[in-house]
């Protein structure tokens, strides 16, 4: 059957519990809101296509399953991960403090060429706000990552920051398929010269248990 | 439909072609508590009938769509057409209608009293707690209600009886669903005091699956209120909201209370997790290791290492007696009698980790396009990360019960596999019969491929002519024995409990392909009598061609994903997560464990069951009679940087070597870059046998490392690093007066394939929920069929 994208990017959702991962996954999926301050359950990944640039990209957009309250992400979260969004609350200063923490935890269980973005989230309760905009800046530019403030509430740059991290993993893949092997990390780039049919980095050689 | 019609407005009754009758109405306002009653008396001419038809129904309910709201438009599309439009009129209705703060105030004389009615519309927005309330809640929760009890008929209209289920009260009873039934409350008419006393002997607890299956007559729903948010769904997709997400509310501590503790995060727990967490159990899943999968987990090569030194570590602090007598007296109440957990039961031993003299040579390691020299030793040290070494090495045979559960539970899709493309047996040069061949050196080489499907069968030159025949034959007889064993007797039933060989033998079969059928398609099953190789070599020809052109599966970065993946869905269906935590004792009252307490026991989990890994059993559980009893799993990991036959491409292979040793049966299996355990040019040689408590397996693994390693020099591949331990198996023997609300699983098998672990899973969880499914199929949203079909 003829596939209805172009490529598929596996992005992930990381941040301290509360930060609203979950609401900026589905404002940005079903584009709705939910105000209630509980943790996830239920969630395991949402899927956008998008277009850039006349192709048609699948987000698969994988939430923690809450799994991060405790700190207890399991390490296969990470597997195959192409984009993952780091998510903090501006009116929380812990939860800036710690997205140290969750790069350190990236760094050692993602592959190394991840494309990564730091997110501010709840920028429209300016009142509460604990985290100035310009520490967020110092952050991203200190880890070479693009940063964003946005507000899954409001709707705010939810949307651009997804395509942003869309568009960077979409160039860096592009540019990697030029290349002529030498894959960058353990994942296997097989099948690079298949052209731009591809659905994942494996797709000729993973069996997909259906 | 709804009883408090008084609440609703009717708009539009409609006959439609068929003549049936269409009866709408909304809601005005909001009740408490929404009682739905279902028809089941039909009328005929000739009397009354039962209508017995199943009514869906869910465990919560969201009325928006039968809200009524003045700029809603006679046509149901609107409402649904985008979410923008549905968050619009959402908004709305709960203008006219009220939030539930006002609607509980008005419902304290009758929980159905149509509330509201009196006022006719509700205040505007502005009264309710100064509009706090619309600001802090999303509309969905305004809207929801959650199943209260459920009053079902059973019988003809003329007579029968009534059973109601009801959920419990409170926060840790509302999980909880009972059932009453007046089938054997002959005496319901008595004095309120009695009858109530006779009930309550009767309240017997059932799942919400039987609640939820029940043939309904009348459902009472009650509102959630703000508080009551906390309330668990089933399942994810047994909530109604449309494309709502599922939640509960933020917990600021650990769960307190929880029908499920699993101690241990290997695979047979993390299965066990998974399945209750699936089946609607709350459940806590705790490990006191930081990392996930116990015995099961994998590690890249500073993993290792640091893996090693908290065991060692831990050893030590066992040899220090704990002082913590009365430390938590005040978690315990009366009756409840403490039982501490002390670590006695070794699950690993024997750990060695080394670097051969080989690591010491140099070699060139290019990146960035710089060229530096390093020892092999800097090189691997330096790539550490990109090792993914497991503790336990198995396969996945492609129609055996774990992809069943895999592709049954949907935990596939948190994992990738590739297929094992190389099966390898020792050569029985010197048979003469067909001297060993392999596609590049034939007089060398002490390895044979094995051709799996009928195409490489064909293509091999491995086996002669003659013996392609005999083996299509006996595969075709094979075939024949699993349709109907008893039609083809004569020919197998005689050796039915006598070696595998000696029925190949008597067929004719000899030499290489005797080999080849005994021991690269038997290895599934080493020393098997006839009846259990021919059921082998079935499980294993039906296995081919499942997935290509060999049988066997295994998961990219390496087999302790597995663990990790059931646990992510057990986090889905919200099982709550906690690594390194100390799991100190367990409170038992009346022959049950009632409470695990963590955390230098300062936290208690009250739970109804516990299930663990037997590194986690009291002293006073189990007993340690005799060792020589005790099974053991014999490992060992090398890294190489050669294959062990090399080919044009690299290859993942596995080798069975039980020629070498019948009773310890070892395997090899080999894998590296592609299947992402090991950096590019690198490779992971896995050794398994199995050790009983008498048998000398050391030196087992030390003769097939000699037949695999230690050859002329240039040829072939030498061991770099290697790891050496020994993993528990057998679970010690239990003591009689165990309580009895708690299952002990079992550490890894020797053996090749997954089947052991689902099985222990599968009967655990009989044994405690036989009337749950065990990790059944979600059904699928229009969301997922829609994909599936692109």
């Amino acid at each position: 059957m003829a596939k209805t994208y172009d490529y598929l990017f596996k992005l992930l959702l990381i941040g301290d519990s509360g930060v609203g991962k979950t609401c900026v996954l589905f404002r940005f999926s079903d584009d709705s809101f939910n105000n209630s301050f509980i943790s996830t359950i239920g969630i395991d990944f949402k899927i956008r296509t998008i277009e850039l640039d006349g192709k048609k990209i699948k987000l698969q957009i994988w939430d923690t399953a809450g799994q991060e309250r405790f700190r207890t992400i399991t390490t296969a979260y990470y597997r195959g991960a192409m984009g993952i969004m780091l998510v903090y609350d501006i009116t929380n200063e812990k939860s800036f403090d710690n997205i140290k923490n969750w790069i350190r935890n990236i760094e050692e269980h993602a592959s190394q060429d991840v494309e990564r973005m730091i997110i501010g989230n709840k920028c429209d309760i300016e009142e509460r706000r604990q985290v100035s905009r310009e520490r967020g800046q110092q952050l991203a530019i200190e880890y070479g990552t693009k940063f964003m403030e946005t507000s899954a509430k409001a709707n705010l740059n939810v949307e651009e920051a997804f395509f942003t991290l869309a568009r960077d993993i979409k160039a860096k893949f592009e540019r990697s398929q030029g290349m002529s092997g030498a894959p960058t990390s353990g994942r296997v780039n097989v099948g690079a010269g298949s052209g731009h049919k591809k659905t994942s980095f494996f797709s000729n050689w993973s069996c997909s248990l259906l | 439909m709804v009883e408090n019609e008084p609440n609703m407005e009717e708009y539009n009754n409609s006959i439609d072609d068929m003549g049936l009758i269409h009866k709408h109405g909304d809601l005005i306002t909001l009740p408490q508590c929404l009682i739905i009653r279902i028809e089941r008396v039909g009328i005929l001419p000739g009397g009354v009938f039962k209508l017995n038809e199943r009514v869906d129904f869910g465990e919560t309910l969201d009325v928006r769509p039968f809200c009524f709201n003045k700029n809603r438009s006679l046509n149901e599309k609107d409402y649904t057409d985008s979410q923008q439009q549905r968050n619009r009129t959402a908004e709305e209705t709960s203008r006219i209608l009220g939030g539930a703060e006002f609607v509980s105030g008005g419902s304290k004389q009758s929980p159905i009293r149509p509330v509201g009615i009196e006022t006719g519309l509700a205040p505007q927005i502005s009264t309710i707690e100064g509009g706090s309330f619309v600001a802090e809640f999303k509309e969905a929760a305004r809207y929801a209600y959650q199943l209260r009890a459920v009053s079902e008929h059973i019988g003809v209209p003329e007579s029968g009886h009534f059973v109601t289920y009801r959920r419990g009260i409170g926060q840790t009873e509302q999980h909880r669903w009972h059932r009453i039934s007046d089938a054997d409350a002959s005496c319901c008419f008595i004095l309120k005091n009695i009858f109530l006393h006779f009930l309550r002997l009767k309240v017997k607890r059932v799942p919400i699956s039987q609640v939820l299956s029940s043939e309904a007559y009348m459902l009472y729903y009650e509102r959630i209120r703000p508080t009551n948010l906390s309330l668990r769904w089933p399942s994810p997709l047994s909530f109604n909201f449309r494309n709502g997400p599922t939640y509960i509310r933020k917990m600021d501590d650990f769960p307190k209370d929880v029908d499920v503790v699993v101690l241990g995060s290997g695979l047979t727990e993390s299965i066990l997790a998974a399945a209750c967490a699936r089946s609607g159990l709350s459940v806590v899943h705790l490990d006191r290791n930081d990392f996930y999968g116990a015995e099961w987990a994998s590690f890249n090569l500073q993993g290792v290492k640091e893996w090693i030194e908290t065991l060692t570590k831990k050893e030590e602090n066992q040899k220090e007696p704990r002082n913590d007598e009365n430390q938590s007296s005040d978690l315990l109440k009366d009756g409840e009698k403490l039982v501490k957990i002390s670590r006695n039961v070794e699950m690993i031993k024997d750990i060695s980790q080394e670097w051969s003299g080989q690591s010491d040579q140099t070699t060139t390691v290019t990146k960035n396009e710089v060229s530096e020299e390093k020892t092999i030793k800097e090189a691997i040290e330096s790539d550490f990360r990109k090792f993914s070494i497991d503790l336990v090495n198995k396969l996945l045979l492609a129609k055996g019960p774990m992809v069943q559960t895999l592709v049954d539970s949907e935990v596939s899709k948190y994992a990738e596999f590739k297929l094992v493309d190389q099966l390898l047996c020792l050569s029985t040069s010197g048979s003469g019969i067909c001297p060993a061949t392999s596609d590049d050196d034939p007089q060398t080489s002490k390895f044979i491929r094995v051709p799996c499907s009928k195409g490489e069968i064909f293509q091999s030159n491995v086996l002669s002519l003659i013996e392609k025949r005999k083996l299509i034959k006996f595969m075709n007889f094979c075939m024949q024995w699993n349709q109907l064993p008893d039609a083809v007797a004569e020919e197998w039933k005689d050796f039915s409990d006598k070696p595998f060989e000696e029925f190949l033998k008597a067929k004719d079969i000899d030499g290489n392909l005797l080999n080849y059928i005994v021991n690269a398609i038997g290895i599934l099953k080493p020393n098997a009598t006839t009846e259990v190789g021919l059921k082998a070599v079935c499980e294993f020809v039906d296995s081919v061609g499942q997935f290509g052109n060999s049988p066997f599966l295994h998961p990219l970065y390496g087999c302790g994903e597995l663990p990790q993946c059931f646990c992510r869905l057990a986090a889905v269906y919200g099982a709550v997560y906690c690594l390194g935590m100390p799991i100190d004792a367990f409170v038992e009252e009346n022959g049950k464990i009632v409470a695990v307490l963590t955390n230098g026991l300062k936290q208690r989990i009250d739970c109804r069951y516990v299930l663990m890994n037997p590194a986690y059993l009291p002293e006073g559980y189990c007993s340690y009679s005799n060792p020589s009893k005790e099974i053991w799993v014999d490992r060992a990991v090398h890294i190489t940087n050669k294959p062990i036959l090399e080919g044009d491409k690299e290859k993942i292979t596995i080798l069975n070597l039980a020629p070498l040793n019948s009773l310890a049966a070892p395997r090899l299996f080999e894998a590296g870059f592609q299947m992402c355990l090991a950096p590019k040019g690198y490779y992971l040689v896995h050794l398994t046998a199995k050790r009983d408590g008498n048998s000398d397996s050391e030196s087992v693994l030390k003769t097939v490392e000699d037949e695999v390693f230690l050859q002329d020099g240039e040829k072939s591949s030498v061991s770099l690093w290697s790891l050496r331990f020994k993993l528990r198996h057998s679970v010690p023997p239990l003591s009689e007066s165990n309580p009895s609300n708690f299952a002990v699983v079992s550490g890894p098998d020797s053996s090749l394939t997954y089947a052991e672990a689902i099985k222990e899973a599968q009967l655990i969880f009989a044994r405690f929920w036989s009337d749950r499914d065990f990790l059944p199929r979600k059904p699928r949203t229009v969301e997922e069929e829609q994909e599936d079909t692109a």
